[in-house]
């Protein structure tokens, strides 16, 4: 019986972080899909609070929420370590963690789901403006986390690919490469190191999953009084 | 030792997570009250991106984001540890801090609660959220932390005066000996740990200030996050 495992979905950024983890640090898991849609059972067992992936299992002990997880696998594995050492450093990655998650990825998807209008134009602005942070903090570095991919790199790594395949579903431009410039090319390199590359969600995947939810959300408001 | 300043808003429950944090491990620190209604240049210099409080300044450099601030006072200042030694239990902690920060969204739709709306979706969520915290973070444990208040409890510290203060508010008792007895009875006992007891503020003061938050929020759509 497999030490770790996770209890993932091949279409998840959130689950794609947590191989690129583990892979960085040459630690052997394996890998259990599981169809989030019909609930199965192990995750009913693994995850009962949220019913959701990625879960890391480690000696049967499961833990849940991505970011929580790359936090245990990097107090777990030492080696090759994703968050710097000094504290407030670590606090930076972190902070901009939280920041990319709920400012520049549900923000984007705010801006994609909703149909043309004011809200839109808002949610787009809003997410630019995010955007336009995160930039600053990827000038002139080859990765987040200085020479060597890090703790924020795997948080951010996921997010402009899925935002591409987001854009093209919800009929918006975000990540323009004129305007983040550093941010475009940071995405660019990162998905085409080999660790990355292997595990990233298939865009078509993306891209199939935010075509179906933004449809249903959009009928829904049309259906409305 | 370089010298640790705190932005904060005296009815913030998150600005009283970093309070009681470092008085816990006994770190000495300058309070500086913000005026939200009119950010002062400091809080937008050290916080630019989000213009919010709490913002722990250590040696001149700033850190936003009270959950952000809590892990780094727990590396900088290793004594009275908030979070467990060993790596599963941490995990366990970090999760149901971020449960606790992902439900946010589920108390603030209180505020807007009437007799009149009938809202009973709001408050059949809040009460699964209780009783999931009560049955599932806390069970039979003094505290969320164990024997002795961690990060965690930190972190749900915002159910006593707080959450006391939105039940008077609209009227509802949620947080009850016969619903979740076991909370409960962790709201007392974390009220009576005496660096908490002496670092809570004026429940009255606090109960006024949320009537007039709600008359804004019942106004306009957007709840905001700046208490």
């Amino acid at each position: 019986m497999a030490e770790v495992k996770l209890i993932a979905t091949t279409d998840s950024l959130f689950c794609a972080r947590i191989e690129w983890a583990l892979k960085l640090k040459g630690v052997e898991y394996e890998f259990i899909e599981v169809d989030i849609r019909n609930k199965s059972p192990l995750l009913l067992k693994y995850n009962p609070v949220h019913k959701k992936v990625p879960v890391l299992v480690h000696h049967g002990k499961p833990i849940a929420e991505s970011l929580v997880i790359l936090e245990y696998i990097e107090e777990t594995w030492k080696n090759n370590p994703l968050l710097p050492e000094d504290p407030y450093e670590r606090s930076m990655a972190r902070f901009w963690a939280q920041f990319a998650g709920d400012k520049c990825l549900w923000g984007a998807w705010e801006a994609a789901k909703l149909a043309e209008g004011e809200g839109k134009v808002k949610a787009i602005e809003s997410t630019q403006e995010s955007l336009a942070f995160l930039e600053k903090q990827i000038e002139g570095k080859k990765y987040f986390g200085g020479e060597q991919i890090g703790f924020l790199d795997l948080a951010v790594g996921g997010i402009p690919h899925s935002l591409s395949a987001m854009e093209e579903a919800g009929g918006v431009k975000l990540l323009d490469a004129e305007r983040f410039p550093s941010l475009h090319k940071w995405a660019q390199n990162f998905i085409e190191v080999p660790v990355i590359k292997e595990c990233i969600p298939p865009r078509e995947q993306l891209l199939n999953y935010f075509n179906t939810s933004i449809s249903y959300i959009r009928s829904l408001s049309v259906a409305k009084p | 030792m370089e010298e640790v300043k705190l932005l904060g808003f005296w009815p913030s429950p998150y600005s009283h997570r970093v309070i009681w944090a470092l008085k816990l491990k006994g770190v000495k620190y300058e309070y500086i009250e913000q005026d939200l209604r009119n950010k002062s240049d400091l809080l937008l210099q050290y916080n630019p991106v989000h213009k919010k409080i709490p913002v722990l300044v250590h040696g001149g450099k700033p850190i936003a984001e009270s959950l952000v601030i809590l892990e780094y006072i727990e590396e900088t200042w290793p004594q009275n540890p908030l979070l467990p030694k060993d790596t599963y239990e941490r995990a366990l902690a970090r999760f149901w801090i971020k449960f606790g920060a992902d439900k946010g969204p589920i108390f603030s739709v209180l505020f807007r609660y009437t007799e009149e709306e009938q809202d009973q979706n709001a408050i059949k969520e809040v009460v699964e959220c209780l009783k999931i915290l009560e049955e599932q973070a806390l069970g039979d444990k003094r505290f969320f932390g164990g024997e002795n208040i961690g990060m965690v409890d930190i972190a749900y510290g915002w159910l006593c005066h707080w959450f006391k203060a939105t039940e008077e508010m609209i009227g509802v008792k949620l947080l009850e000996p016969s619903t979740v007895p076991r909370l409960h009875a962790w709201v007392e006992r974390f009220k009576q740990v005496p660096i908490i007891q002496e670092n809570l503020p004026d429940y009255t003061k606090l109960l006024a200030h949320f009537k007039s938050l709600r008359k804004k929020f019942t106004a306009s759509d957007q709840p905001s996050n700046d208490r």
